[in-house]
């Protein structure tokens, strides 16, 4: 068994707060892998340290066996390292069309080019159109994405991410927001994914993760608490205890 | 390791109207060739206004030049007259200094101001629209004192004096009357919009886009946001600094207020009253401010600057989008209204 995705001894230190205390973590190749934990866990700054948004303040990242983490966001998304955010980060003035074209030009090295017009890319055009057929939004291609419904803004989130051909996904709530009607659609489409990619999800909504999870992280106060299947965690007392003691805080 | 890719390989082409329509986003309209075939009609019909008209040329490439980096990359700018007056000044002291040709001193104007556009690209990326507001404001004023210090190279204050501009391409002599300075300034303009087009309709134009409407989702698509926007930063310079070339060329004088930092907001204005992240918007500002200009300080020669101002307030307020804005916004509602009429006749 090999991890593609690794930290080793991950630490992040804000001032005296520590917000990820030592974390050594592990995905395997092809897995669907949850991360989940109370509010506050250090959730989406693990997320940060692994794209590059931050720089830990000790530990490594390593990818494939490589050492990323002294590299920018961009470099890692280029070797397959690819995450959607908590709140969309759409184009607001942009197409749905445009904005998927635009993510696959980049992929396939293009926004270097300003010699050549976008009309000859017409094959990067199509693969666009291609996947938006796929999430259900070509009658959509070419609104203006400020335009679109919640629903549908949130599964071109997704769909950008997509069109960079991951090898590790990292959803960050993808389901946020969306009403539970749509969010079944949105994990049939995340359940097509091909075996080749590796997913990490984060996510609140227990119900969510225990359907599409096959390894679940739990995350408490930045450090990890227990990984195990689904079986093992809900049958853990120490999670229980977290989950309890968070619902009777609130 | 990547993942193998999810469309289809090999299937047919399909999505022709997607693609299609895409294209015809940037295909080449109709109206933009009425609205080249304009300037060789105002050669014949204005021959006296010549010389306004090569202003208003040069404006608009300066004006198109910011529209770039303020329009499509989304970086704001309050010095773009330092690249203006470097392509002018570098110019005017080859042709001062005994080599007059213009096309070489148009391209080493542009190559001047690019090469400063490159190397102060660095410190305007850095930060929020107000650090780059004040990075930009201040390096324009270093360039403006610099060259007032410098009165042995520049003239300083009065300007520099004997440029001598040789004959376009041998031939062309510029005349008193200014045909040939605005035949220059037209094709130059023409020419150098043909590029910036291509530029904002390529892979690399749509990627400056989505800086501008989202510069945090850029790095997570795997785009190196800081490089592509130096290579914006810098072209936009290159053409500022052409259009001062072509400022001094056609009018053969260049003094500091090339340099000034009235030129740098005058450009920031036209780009906002034309319409940003238009290209032509460029264009139909300079036209509009520099004929509001001439109408107003013949009509009121003292108080010609209140109106503009009134202007521009009731411009920002009412007509978002700037004047090309507004003409797209008129053409659609006129296309509904032909539409549902032939619609009923049709009925």
């Amino acid at each position: 068994m090999t991890a593609t995705l690794e930290t080793r001894d991950l630490l992040m230190r804000f001032g005296r707060l520590t917000v990820a205390n030592k974390i050594s973590l592990a995905i395997e190749r092809g897995v669907r892998q949850a991360l989940i934990g109370p509010n506050g866990a250090g959730k989406t700054t693990l997320v940060n340290l692994l794209t590059g948004v931050l720089a830990p303040t000790g530990g490594r990242v390593i990818l494939d066996d490589v050492d990323i983490t002294g590299e920018p966001q961009h470099r890692r998304v280029a070797r397959g390292l690819v995450r959607t955010f908590q709140v969309n980060q759409l184009f607001p003035g942009m197409s749905p069309l445009e904005a998927t074209t635009l993510a696959i030009a980049q992929r396939q090295g293009a926004t270097r080019r300003w010699w050549r017009s976008l009309a000859s890319h017409g094959a990067a055009i199509e693969e666009a159109a291609a996947l938006l057929d796929r999430l259900g939004l070509l009658d959509c291609a070419h609104e203006q994405t400020r335009n679109l419904p919640y629903g549908r803004q949130r599964l071109l989130e997704i769909g950008l991410a997509l069109a960079l051909e991951p090898s590790v996904l990292l959803l960050d709530e993808p389901a946020a927001g969306v009403p539970e009607s749509e969010s079944a659609e949105l994990f049939a489409t995340l359940a097509e994914l091909p075996r080749t990619v590796t997913v990490l999800l984060i996510e609140h909504d227990m119900d969510l993760v225990f359907r599409f999870a096959e390894r679940i992280t739990v995350l408490v106060g930045g450090s990890i608490l227990v990984e195990g299947s689904p079986a093992q965690i809900s049958a853990d007392p120490r999670v229980r205890e977290v989950y309890l003691g968070e619902a009777q805080d609130g | 390791m990547r993942a193998a890719s999810f469309a289809p390989n090999g299937a047919p082409p399909r999505y022709h109207a997607e693609v299609a329509h895409l294209r015809s986003l940037a295909a080449w309209r109709r109206t933009e060739t009425v609205f080249w075939i304009a300037p060789v009609l105002l050669y014949f019909l204005l021959p006296r206004q010549l010389v306004l008209f090569s202003q208003i040329a040069v404006m608009g490439l300066f004006a198109i030049s910011l529209d770039l980096i303020l329009g499509y990359a989304g970086v704001i700018s309050l010095g773009h007259a330092a690249f203006f007056g470097l392509g002018g000044y570098t110019a005017g002291i080859l042709a001062q200094q005994g080599w007059g040709e213009p096309l070489s001193g148009l391209a080493l104007g542009g190559l001047a101001a690019g090469v400063l556009g490159f190397a102060t690209s660095f410190l305007v990326l850095r930060g929020s629209d107000l650090t780059r507001l004040m990075v930009t404001l201040g390096i324009s004023l270093m360039l403006y004192e610099l060259a007032n210090k410098m009165r042995w190279l520049t003239g300083g204050a009065d300007g520099l004096q004997g440029v001598e501009v040789w004959p376009l391409l041998g031939v062309w002599r510029f005349d008193l009357y200014g045909r040939t300075a605005y035949c220059y300034s037209i094709i130059v303009l023409f020419l150098s919009f043909l590029i910036i087009r291509r530029i904002v309709h390529s892979p690399f134009g749509l990627a400056l886009r989505g800086i501008r409407e989202n510069e945090r989702r850029m790095p997570a698509l795997g785009t190196p946001v800081a490089r592509r926007l130096v290579a914006a930063y810098t072209i936009g310079a290159i053409f500022a600094g052409i259009a001062g070339a072509l400022l001094t060329e056609t009018t053969q004088f260049v003094s500091l207020d090339v340099l000034s930092f009235d030129r740098s907001a005058e450009a920031l204005l036209v780009v906002v009253l034309g319409g940003a992240g238009t290209l032509y918007g460029g264009i139909v500002g300079a036209l509009a401010l520099i004929v509001a200009q001439y109408l107003l300080s013949g009509f009121t020669p003292q108080y010609w600057q209140f109106w503009m101002g009134i202007a521009f307030i009731a411009l920002v307020f009412f007509a978002r989008g700037g004047i090309l804005g507004l003409v797209f916004r008129i053409a659609s509602v006129l296309r509904r209204i032909v539409g549902a009429a032939s619609g009923a006749r049709g009925a």
